[in-house]
């Protein structure tokens, strides 16, 4: 059981209903998810072709439901292809105990059994035109499948998308529904991942955002991204940080900047903002970004920010 | 919207001001001339000797027809040796009737008296408790050795009462006490001007001074000082003694005498010397009325502090922004009054003491969105708690300085004496003094305050002490440059613009060495008749450059020191509680400040339109605001 995440999570977690269970979610501004195949080449934005995300299903969602994939098959106009399509993508869906609370499912490498849980249901795409800007859903979950965390206040499942096979990218995205054809919001649930694979926009004027959760432990944190490629900016905003530059990737590297954490942004989200490059167009931009505290400890990614966005709050001082 | 909420008490910055306390302030006594049967009152000095009022017999051929309503008359006495009187007797049989006479008061020369009588003397035989026969203003003057020329008072009325004038030591205004119509209630006290030498219409002093019972017996002395008396103002009993003084026109809120002085008997008629130290007044404490002298005992300061600057210019910024990189946000500072300046760190002056709100937005200048909105500040200004001496720094031998002790403030201390040192040990004198230095040198001004009594009997006192250069001579620059970049606009129309002109003058005085001169005239040698320009956001980038020469010329040259001097047409800002030259001032010194100065090497100060230095300012809307002295001295 980590010793650090999700502190303090329940408190936040019960304030108004949120209905957005999009992931990434609509005030994210992030287009999709992206998971590339496993043959792939890493500079095409995918340090490892995997894509992690837990859902949080609250004890008053009592009724089944659907974790539901846009265009999960690799193949189409939305897909990023490499040659011909020749991906597979394989969606798992775990629960029962461990499967986030095994320490090693909230780790941001994948070499260990971060499959942790039970599979609950599975399902690989390769170029579909089925599922083609079409949403496929697995399920019906009974939601007390999943492994209750008190602390997050809800039952948690894994969604793991892994790139079996194939060098194109697989752009997706996720919907928690009480549906199995439309999407129908669940009271209350929510997404987070510990690692965030997405898409970029294409529009120069886009400006996107990711949610960290900053617990009480934290003193600092180290905001990490993978193949920025001269992009834009990427930005750092909380209650007491209006902007700080973070240093951005170039090429197929990681670059990692280390950050303070005041008082006043213990316990509370951060927003880390990607702002495109208004003199080139950069197309089909795939990043990965993580962020760690100061043990190395990876902060989840809330595709709802806790306790909502956060407004930077000046200190006016006069000499 | 967040809300900030920020107390900036710039008293606490400084150490409070030291009270000390002074355990008796005046010593009385009966004179020797009053006695326990008659009345004696409202004394006046008169060649060296006192002229009251007494129904004392008078010895004359006149009678009283009623013994318990004895009428008054104008008696005199001399002073016989050093502490002796002299017997009383009637001041003058000319103007003596066979009503009641007084009191008086006489001009500076002592030529011309006024004095209350009743207004009908017809008929000597008639009841002297007739109230019809009112009381009125006469004057007469001092004619080969008599006094003659007896005139009624212009606004005297048959029917109220005009009486115990007293006229001011120029001789221009004579203040008396009337039931006329629309006053207060009662007496109130009224003034007339003089006015092509005749008197202009009665003043009533106005509801700071009257109340609706009586105030009478006023007495004008040197340094705007008025005394009276009165059973309205909250005092001792019955009627008490107070004094107030005239600042632009307004009454200050009159203030009892010491409990020496004032009793629960009536006191009332004073004189005394200008210091306020030696003196008569008149009380009933005896039953009967009578005139008692007064003394001042001896008043120390010790430890008077240097006056210290109020300050309302601030660098405003965002804590949390300085401690991180420099980002690409846009901070906007909103002041009111369409004040707005951007930066994440600015400067701003307010215009003196008061409750101010600054709202801040944070915009993201990559994206345009706003980071925060309307960020509330409250920003609460106080003056610093201490007396003051409002005055230049700077003097010229034998030229007239003015030092204003009303700028004082004391929370708590009701001040009752300004006590004056100009090298001469402390001397009592008004809120405001003039005086002239007759040697070069540096002077040491002391202010010394005293507080009303309190209920343990002590005298609460206070001081300060302000360092004057006196000078023999000066000299003006004549900028002679090519640049007219600062260089005056003739403003065809002055409401067409907000923006406002100070003319610049530049003057060197007579420590300054040649070198000294030469080095400042070099590093102005590009401007000529140069100006600085402000606007409501203060000072005009276009004067930034000429300002920067005079903070070269401070940073380079740290054995020359800058007092520099406005003088505003605008007295008062309308909304404002400081007068606009005070706000120039500041402007500037903070200017000055920011571009790294020792501020011990400039001081700048705003005087309205009151303390001309060099030249009078003459407001002349078609071109120049304001008036700018640059003084250089030696540091």
């Amino acid at each position: 059981m980590t010793k650090y995440a999700c502190i303090i999570l329940c408190l936040l977690i019960t304030g108004s209903p949120v209905f957005s269970q999009a992931a990434p979610a609509v005030d994210e501004n992030i287009p999709y998810l992206m998971t590339f195949g496993g043959n792939s080449n890493t500079s095409w934005g995918d340090d490892d072709f995997f894509q992690v995300f837990f859902c949080v299903i609250p004890p008053s969602q009592t009724d089944p439901f659907y974790i539901r994939i846009y265009d999960p098959d690799t193949g189409g106009d939305l897909d990023e292809v490499k040659g011909e399509f020749n991906t597979v993508t394989n969606f798992l869906i775990y629960a029962g105990k461990g499967c986030w609370s095994d320490t090693i499912a909230q780790v941001i490498s994948r070499t260990g059994n971060f499959k942790s849980g039970y599979l609950l249901s599975s399902k690989s795409f390769a170029a579909d035109p089925k599922y083609d800007k079409k949403w496929y859903s697995f399920g019906p979950f009974n939601p007390l499948e999943g492994e209750y965390i008190e602390r997050l206040r809800g039952n948690v499942f894994k969604v793991i998308a892994q790139g079996i096979s194939g060098d194109d990218g697989n752009i997706y995205r996720y919907f928690l529904s009480t549906s199995p054809v439309e999407n129908k919001p669940i009271e209350g649930g929510n997404f987070f991942t510990y690692k965030y694979h997405f898409r970029l926009s294409d529009d120069q004027k886009h400006v996107s955002q990711i949610y960290p959760f900053v617990d009480d432990r934290t003193i600092s944190i180290q905001v990490s991204n993978f193949d920025w490629d001269n992009d834009g900016t990427i930005r750092i905003f909380s209650v007491a940080k209006n902007g700080i530059l973070c240093d951005v990737s170039g090429e197929n590297n990681w670059v990692v900047r280390e950050f303070p954490i005041v008082a006043e942004e213990k316990n509370s989200t951060i927003e880390i903002q990607f702002t495109k490059n208004k003199s080139v167009q950069i197309r089909n931009n795939n990043v990965v970004l993580t962020v760690r505290n100061q043990y190395g400890v990876a902060l989840p990614f809330y595709v709802v920010p806790i306790g909502g966005v956060p407004v930077y709050s000046p200190k006016i001082r006069m000499k | 919207m967040i809300k900030y909420s920020y107390l900036i008490l710039l008293a606490i910055l400084f150490s409070k001001t030291e009270l000390n306390a002074q355990s008796q302030r005046y010593i009385v006594q009966p004179t020797a001339f009053s006695s326990r049967i008659n009345d004696e009152f409202s004394p006046v000095f008169y060649k060296g000797g006192i002229v009251f009022c007494s129904n004392q017999s008078n010895k004359s051929l006149i009678s009283y027809k009623d013994e318990k309503n004895r009428l008054f008359k104008i008696f005199y006495v001399a002073k016989k040796g050093t502490n002796g009187w002299a017997y009383p007797k009637i001041f003058s049989e000319e103007i003596t009737t066979g009503f009641n006479d007084g009191p008086v008061t006489f001009d500076e020369n002592e030529k011309i008296m006024y004095y209350s009588r009743n207004n009908s003397t017809r008929n000597i035989l008639g009841n002297i408790s007739d109230t019809t026969n009112k009381l009125g203003l006469y004057s007469a003057e001092f004619t080969d050795g008599i006094w003659t020329n007896i005139k009624p008072f212009t606004y005297n009325n048959p029917l109220y009462t005009l009486c115990t004038p007293s006229v001011t030591p120029d001789g221009e205004r004579i203040y008396f006490s009337s039931d006329m119509p629309g006053g207060s209630g009662g007496m109130d006290l009224y003034y007339c001007e003089r006015q092509n030498n005749e008197w202009g219409p009665p003043v009533n002093l106005g509801p700071v001074i009257n109340t609706s019972k009586n105030e009478s017996f006023p007495f004008a002395c040197r340094y705007g000082k008025l005394f009276f008396a009165s059973d309205g103002h909250e005092g001792f009993g019955g009627k008490d003694l107070f004094y107030s003084w005239e600042i632009n026109g307004e009454w200050m809120v009159p203030v009892a005498l010491d409990s020496a002085i004032n009793s629960t008997a009536d006191d009332f008629g004073i004189v005394t010397d200008s210091t306020f130290e030696n003196g008569y007044f008149s009380t009933n404490r005896r039953k009967t009325d009578d005139i008692y002298s007064f003394s001042s005992a001896p008043v120390e300061f010790v430890n008077c502090d240097t006056i210290k600057e109020n300050n309302y210019c601030f660098t405003l910024y965002d804590e949390q922004h300085r401690l991180i990189d420099t980002v690409p946000v846009i901070y906007k500072w909103d002041f009111g009054n369409g004040v707005i300046r951007t930066g994440t760190e600015v400067r701003h002056c307010f215009p003196g003491p008061g409750d101010y709100l600054v709202k801040l937005n944070i915009v993201d200048e990559l994206t345009g969105k706003t980071i925060t909105e309307q960020v509330e500040y409250n920003v609460k200004l106080e003056n610093i708690e201490q007396p003051d001496i409002y005055s230049s720094n700077i003097g010229i031998v034998d030229k007239s300085i003015r030092f204003d002790g009303i700028t004082s403030n004391l929370n708590g201390f009701r001040i009752k004496d300004y006590l004056w040192n100009f090298g001469e040990g402390f001397k009592p004198g008004g809120p405001s003094m003039n005086t002239t230095f007759k040697k070069k040198g540096e002077y040491m001004v002391q202010l010394g305050l005293l507080a009303e009594e309190d209920s343990l009997g002590t005298i609460p006192k206070t001081c300060v002490m302000k360092k004057i250069r006196v000078y023999n001579s000066y000299q003006e620059l004549a900028l002679k440059g090519e640049t007219g970049k600062d260089e005056l606009n003739v403003k065809t129309d002055a409401l067409a613009s907000q923006d406002k002109t100070i003319q610049i003058r530049i003057y060197f005085m007579d420590d300054l060495s040649e070198k000294q001169k030469a080095k400042i005239e070099e590093t102005l040698k590009e401007f000529k008749k140069a100006a600085v320009k402000f606007d409501k956001n203060g000072i005009k980038p276009a004067s930034y450059p000429f300002l920067n020469k005079i903070a070269t010329i401070l940073k380079e040259n740290p054995d020359i020191r800058l007092e520099l001097a406005v003088i505003g047409s605008e007295d008062v800002l309308s909304e404002g509680p400081m007068a606009i030259s005070a706000i120039w001032a500041q402007e500037l010194g903070f200017y000055l400040k920011n571009k790294e100065i020792d501020t011990d090497s400039f001081h700048c100060k705003g005087f309205g339109l009151s303390y001309p230095f060099f030249k009078p300012f003459v407001p002349d809307n078609a071109t120049i605001d304001g008036e700018m002295e640059l003084i250089f001295i030696k540091n």
